[in-house]
């Protein structure tokens, strides 16, 4: 759905941001990590159409991002991690948008407020950024397009919407639907994102599925600190580790601990995952 | 065709803008017709004569409003604002035209049917004398002007190019530019021509009959050069605006 070709960017010329990187995506709810500053929103940009490549390029839907045309707009919803509505209410909001989306659901949009709990007459400019926020995911997911970009989704959001967005993420996931959720806030969304994109500086250090990861990666909690781990955490219980999984044992993917060894190991991750 | 004009998708995009700017458009008709009560209201009143003028300030502001609504009329454009501007699927074609529509066509008659109505009702107000600037500034010659629509495609570039404070800078940008062209001109007339005319460019910005006293037989080149200028100068800027919101980031 989205191939992206010897890309490079940058801010400024001796800080590249993406270097000749090239990768694709399919379909699936993919995570998408890494340090700050690494260029998870300006990823979220190019394939959006907000920024353009120095060099190489990437097509979404077989449509050149950088010349944004409605076609691919149409199906395709960004739904950035700080943002300003207009002064209207939520409905307005959507009554006006949505005829730009040939895919929208007026029931799917009506449900998904109601599980938020967010009042569709308020105006959104008199909403918290929290409340705010669950109106303009209601109304991406409500849009039903092939492509939905979230840039720390949950961000804002109290315990129980982080639930209820989890749930609707998961229940509205087809296979013809590639969701890419920037975030930093990996335990919100475990046991959801499938599959994972570490960045590292320039580069793409891990594209691959979590059945991908587990198969070359051990995640273990074990009383005693294993040797040869890749990365090791002491926790209440014991410690959470990382190993190179040589045995082909099955295992939980632990994100966060997945990430921390990724970031420690990237010679390692890439001779693994030949990202 | 589809993905540069589509007129349903077009007409969806009007029907947006306006539910958006409607605001606006109410605030542009307030703030002139407040002007204009103030005006007569300081006309009524004996000991506030000390500003017998100030109803000619009326399409003053109606003219100031029209060439620098594009700079502040428009949403931010940053990455808070511009997300869903940018992401809108229509084309940039459609942008142009949808820009074009309200501040070349719709804001302008906005203004201009508003100071007309208040132009209508004024004799039950003001004497006639006293608004003798107020009923030639609004004359219909003077407005259709290209020039306006000049600036207003400047303001509009000063948006895209300065995008924080641009009604401060375009203002400056366009001083500063002006001296320039005024020292450039004053150096190649005296210099080239070997000639003590003191030439000003700020000239082009008057009406053609203030050239019927060129010297020399030049004044047809004038003529010609101020009509090219009229014409090419606000829709060439109105091209250069369409390939910058094509090349736009956020």
């Amino acid at each position: 759905m989205i191939n992206i070709t010897n890309i490079s960017f940058n801010y400024k010329s001796n800080l590249p941001i993406f270097n000749n990187v090239s990768f694709s995506l399919k379909n699936g709810i993919y995570g998408l990590l890494g340090e700050n500053g690494v260029g998870k929103t300006t990823l979220l940009h190019i394939i959006s159409g907000l920024r353009f490549p120095k060099n190489g390029n990437c097509r979404v839907l077989n449509y050149e991002s950088a010349y944004r045309k409605p076609a691919m707009l149409s199906q395709l919803y960004f739904l950035p991690e700080e943002f300003q509505t207009p002064s209207m209410s939520v409905e307005t909001y959507a009554k006006y948008n949505a005829v730009f989306y040939p895919n929208f659901s007026k029931e799917q949009f009506s449900f998904y407020l109601n599980e938020f709990q967010v009042d569709r007459e308020k105006n959104m400019m008199e909403m918290s950024f929290g409340q705010r926020k669950k109106a303009m995911i209601a109304f991406a997911l409500g849009l039903n397009t092939p492509i939905v970009l979230l840039d720390e989704p949950t961000n804002g959001l109290d315990i129980p919407s982080k639930a209820q967005f989890r749930r609707i993420l998961s229940s509205l996931f087809t296979e013809d639907k590639c969701v890419i959720i920037s975030t930093h806030q990996v335990r919100d969304l475990e046991n959801l994102i499938d599959p994972i994109i570490i960045l590292d500086q320039n580069q793409v250090l891990i594209n691959n599925t979590v059945e991908e990861i587990t198969q070359k990666l051990y995640f273990s909690y074990t009383p005693s600190k294993p040797h040869e781990a890749l990365y090791t955490e002491q926790i209440l219980q014991g410690y959470s580790s990382v190993q190179i999984n040589e045995n082909q044992k099955e295992s939980i993917l632990n994100i966060e601990a997945l990430f921390n060894a990724a970031i420690s190991n990237k010679a390692k991750m890439r001779e693994l995952f030949n990202a | 065709m589809n993905n540069t004009f589509n007129l349903k998708r077009f007409m969806y995009l009007e029907i947006y803008d306006f539910v958006k700017s409607k605001n606006q458009m109410l605030l542009i008709v307030g703030s002139i017709v407040i002007v204009y009560v103030l005006a007569i209201l300081s006309n009524s009143l004996e000991s506030f004569r000390v500003f017998p003028k100030l109803i000619n300030l009326v399409p003053v502001l109606a003219l100031v409003i029209i060439i620098v609504s594009p700079c502040t009329l428009v949403s931010k454009l940053d990455k808070y604002t511009g997300t869903f501007q940018y992401t809108l699927p229509v084309s940039n074609f459609e942008r142009l035209l949808s820009l074009g529509l309200k501040y070349v066509l719709i804001i302008p008659l906005l203004c201009l049917s508003t100071v007309f109505l208040l132009k209508l009702i004024s004799p039950f107000f003001v004497p006639d004398s006293q608004v003798l600037l107020y009923k030639t500034t609004l004359s219909i010659d003077s407005y259709l002007n290209l020039l306006i629509f000049g600036f207003q495609a400047i303001f509009l570039l000063g948006y895209f190019y300065f995008r924080k404070l641009a009604i401060i800078k375009v203002p400056i940008a366009l001083f500063l530019f002006f001296m320039l062209l005024q020292f450039v001109s004053v150096i190649s007339v005296r210099y080239t021509m070997n000639t003590q005319i003191s030439y000003s460019v700020f000239d082009l910005l008057q009406p053609l009959k203030y050239y019927n006293q060129w010297i020399d037989g030049s004044n047809s080149i004038v003529s010609v050069c101020n009509a090219i200028i009229k014409s090419v100068f606000p829709f060439g800027l109105w091209i250069v605006i369409y390939f910058k919101l094509k090349e736009t980031e956020i």
